[in-house]
C-alpha cells in the first residue's frame, strides 16, 4: 500500500499510456469517422421525422379541407333548406319554426275535437241531457240578475234587454274560454303548481302550444251557445237602435275581453313559482270571482267601486263596459280604454311570468316524492 | 262517540291551514270582492226610487250575512272530487259512518274562514252601517236546519255523479248554478217578478240558505220557514239514504 502506485491508487486515477503518433492519428480518424456517423443518422433521423411531421400535417389539413368542405356544404344544404331566400319560395328557421308550431297547434286541436266528438257520440242520449243541464245551469246562473232588471224595467240607466245583452257578453267570454282552455289551459297556476311543468320540459312541443292547447267543442260549449242566443234575443228587442259596424266591434270587444280574462290568469298565475302548494288554484279563484262579479251592471254605481273593478279587479271589463261601449253610451275617447288595458296586462303579465319562471328555473319544484306522489 | 268525529274535524282544519295563511288569502280577497258590488246594488235600486218589498237595511243585511256564512248556506263538500282521487274509497275503510265522516270534515273545513272572514266582518258591520244581529231566535234551529238539508243535498247530487259515471265537474257546475238561484241566497225570493215568492219559498231549494235569511232580517216569519224546512229535511234525507245506499254499489274511482 506504500510506493508510488499507491498514491494513483490514493487519487482513483490511473494515468493513461502516451499514444505514439501513429496510434493518435489512427485514433483521430476513427473519432471523426463516428461522428460523421452520428451526424449522418442524426441527419436522416430529423429528416424522417420532418418528413412525418409534413405528411401529419397534410394529413391533417386535407382533413381539415375535408372537413370544412362537408360543413360548407352542409350549411349550404341548410341555407337552401332554412335559408332567407330559398329558391322555390321557402322561409327562414324562425319562420318554418313558428309555422310548425302553429300547425301542431291546429293539429292537436283537432285530435281534442276528435276525442271530444267520440265521447258524445259514445252515448247521445247520456250527452243530450248533459249538455241540456249545462245550458240549465248557465241560463240559471244569470236569471238573477236579469229577473231583477225584468221587475224593475232595468238597473242603474239599463234597460231590461240591455241588462240582458250585457250578461250575454259575459256569457259568450267565459263560454268561449272554457272550450278552448277548460283543459287547464286557462288556469296555469294549476299546471305549475301541480308540477307538471315541469313535463313539458320533455315534450317536443313548444311550451306555448303546450300550455293553450286543449278544447272542448261539443260538450264544452253549452255556455258559449246560451250566450249567443240570449245575445241575439237581447238584440231583437232592444230599443237602441245598433250603428252598422257593431258587429265587428263585437267581434273585437270580445277579443279584447278575453285578452283581459286570460292576462288576469297568467298574471296572477306567475305567484305559483313562488309558492306552488298556496297558489295552484290561484287561477280559477281569479277567474271564478271575476266570472261571478262580471254579471254586475256597475252603471248607477258610485265612482269609488266602478274604477277597481276596471283596473285592479277587471271583472267591470268583462261585460259592463264593453257592452257600453257597443250600446254607443260611451265617449271616443274612453271606447280606446278596454284595448289599452289589455296591452298594458298583458305586458305585465308577460313580464311577470317571465320572472317567475327565471325563479322556477333556478330553485325547481318539491311537490313529488321520489315514490312518485305528489305532496 | 263525539271524539273521533272531533279529530276528524281538527284534521280538515289543519289540513285547510296547513300551508299558511297565505293559501286563504285570495279566498278573502275574492269574497270582499263580491259582496261590495252586491250590496250596491241594492243602493242602486233604492236611489232608483223602485218599490221593493223589502228595505235596503233588510237587503244589505240579507247580503252581508249570506256572504259570511256561505259556506253553511249552500254546503259544499268535496264528495265529488273525493270521487275521481280515489278518497270517497277511503272513506269505506274507516270504522266510522260514512254520512259521520263527510259532515265532521265539511265543518272542520268551514272553521279558518269562519275565524278569519266571517268573524272580523260581522265585528266591522256596524262601522259600515249593516244591522247584523238577527231579528228573532228561530234564527238558530233554522240555521241547523239548512246546514242539514244543504249535506243531505251534497248527498244526493254525490249520487248524480255516481249515476252520470263520475263527471263531477259538470255535476259541481249544475248545482252551483242551480242551487244558488232556487236557494234564494243572492236574490231574495220577495223580489222575484211575477208572483214567483208564492212557490219559490216551497220548493225543496228554499228551505236551505234563503229560508234561514229571510229569518234573520225579518222579512219571514218563523211558522212559515220552520214547518217547511223540517218538511224538506226528512223528505231529503230519507231519499239520499236510499238512493246512497243503492248507488254506493256503483262506484268507480281512480287516480291518487
Amino acid at each position: 500500500m506504500v510506493g508510488n502506485n499507491e498514491g494513483r491508487v490514493f487519487c482513483g486515477r490511473k494515468k493513461s499510456r502516451k499514444r505514439k503518433p501513429y496510434e493518435r492519428k489512427e485514433f483521430h480518424e476513427r473519432k471523426r469517422a463516428r461522428e460523421r456517423q452520428e451526424f449522418r443518422e442524426r441527419k436522416e433521423s430529423h429528416e424522417r421525422q420532418e418528413l412525418r411531421e409534413r405528411e401529419e400535417a397534410d394529413e391533417r389539413k386535407e382533413f381539415c379541407e375535408r372537413k370544412e368542405f362537408h360543413e360548407r356544404q352542409e350549411f349550404r344544404e341548410r341555407k337552401i333548406f332554412y335559408g332567407k331566400k330559398k329558391a322555390q319560395g321557402g322561409k327562414t328557421l324562425r319562420e318554418r319554426k313558428v309555422i310548425n308550431g302553429v300547425k301542431r297547434y291546429f293539429e292537436l286541436l283537432g285530435i281534442y275535437a276528435k276525442m271530444d266528438l267520440a265521447s258524445l257520440m259514445r252515448d247521445r242520449a247520456f250527452m243530450a241531457i248533459v249538455i241540456t243541464a249545462d245550458i240549465v245551469s248557465n241560463i240559471s246562473s244569470i236569471s238573477g240578475i236579469f229577473l231583477l232588471a225584468w221587475k224593475f224595467g232595468g238597473i242603474g240607466g239599463m234597460d231590461r234587454f240591455e241588462v240582458l245583452f250585457m250578461l250575454a257578453y259575459g256569457n259568450i267570454v267565459m263560454g268561449f274560454l272554457n272550450m278552448m282552455g277548460g283543459c287547464n289551459a286557462l288556469f296555469p297556476s294549476r299546471i305549475i303548481g301541480r308540477g307538471q311543468w315541469e313535463h313539458m320540459f320533455i315534450m317536443p312541443l313548444p311550451y306555448a302550444v303546450q300550455l293553450t292547447v286543449g278544447i272542448f267543442p261539443f260538450t264544452g260549449s253549452s255556455s258559449l251557445l246560451s250566450g249567443i242566443g240570449m245575445l241575439w234575443a237581447a238584440v231583437h228587442h232592444m230599443e237602441t237602435v245598433l250603428p252598422w259596424w257593431w258587429p265587428g266591434m263585437l267581434l273585437f270587444q270580445l277579443f279584447i275581453s278575453m285578452v283581459i280574462v286570460v292576462a288576469a290568469s297568467y298574471l296572477f298565475s306567475s305567484l305559483a313559482f313562488y309558492a306552488p302548494v298556496q297558489c295552484e288554484e290561484i287561477s280559477s279563484t281569479v277567474i271564478y270571482s271575476m266570472d261571478h262579479t262580471r254579471n254586475f251592471p256597475l252603471s248607477g254605481m258610485p265612482l269609488y267601486i266602478r274604477y277597481p273593478l276596471l283596473t285592479i279587479f277587471p271583472a267591470g271589463l268583462m261585460a259592463w263596459f264593453p257592452t257600453m261601449i257597443l250600446l254607443g253610451k260611451t265617449t271616443t275617447w274612453v271606447n280606446f280604454y278596454p284595448a289599452v288595458f289589455a296591452l298594458l296586462i298583458s305586458f305585465v303579465s308577460a313580464y311577470f311570468f317571465r320572472k317567475g319562471f327565471g325563479y322556477y328555473v333556478k330553485k325547481g319544484i318539491n311537490r313529488y316524492v321520489s315514490g312518485g306522489h305528489r305532496s | 262517540m263525539v271524539r273521533k268525529y272531533m279529530i276528524t274535524a281538527r284534521m280538515a282544519v289543519q289540513g285547510k291551514t296547513g300551508g299558511g295563511i297565505l293559501y286563504m288569502l285570495p279566498d278573502i280577497v275574492m269574497k270582499v270582492v263580491y259582496l261590495v258590488p252586491v250590496m250596491f246594488i241594492w243602493r242602486t235600486l233604492a236611489e232608483s226610487g223602485y218599490e221593493v218589498e223589502m228595505s235596503v237595511a233588510q237587503l244589505l243585511s240579507y247580503t252581508y250575512v249570506n256572504a259570511l256564512l256561505t259556506d253553511m248556506m249552500i254546503v259544499n263538500t268535496y264528495l265529488s272530487a273525493w270521487n275521481y282521487d280515489t278518497r270517497s274509497m277511503e272513506m269505506f275503510t274507516r270504522p266510522m259512518p260514512v254520512f259521520g265522516q263527510v259532515i265532521s270534515r265539511t265543518v272542520g273545513e268551514w272553521v279558518p274562514m269562519l275565524c278569519l272572514f266571517s268573524l272580523p266582518m260581522f265585528l266591522a258591520a256596524p262601522l259600515l252601517g249593516i244591522r247584523v244581529l238577527p231579528e228573532t231566535l228561530w234564527v238558530i234551529p233554522s240555521l241547523a236546519l239548512s246546514v242539514s238539508l244543504g249535506f243531505a243535498f251534497e248527498f244526493l247530487f254525490y249520487c248524480v255523479t255516481i249515476r252520470l259515471r263520475n263527471i263531477s265537474w259538470l255535476t259541481y257546475v249544475i248545482r252551483s248554478a242551480v242551487v244558488s238561484f232556487f236557494s234564494g241566497t243572492v236574490i231574495p225570493f220577495k223580489i222575484l217578478p211575477f208572483g214567483m215568492d208564492r212557490w219559490m219559498n216551497y220548493q225543496p231549494f228554499g228551505s236551505m240558505g234563503g229560508a234561514f235569511l229571510s229569518l234573520y232580517v225579518g222579512s219571514a216569519e218563523a211558522m212559515e220557514v220552520i214547518p217547511a224546512q223540517l218538511f224538506w229535511n226528512v223528505v231529503i234525507w230519507i231519499a239520499a239514504a236510499v238512493w246512497f245506499r243503492r248507488s254506493r254499489e256503483r262506484m268507480v274511482s281512480f287516480g291518487g
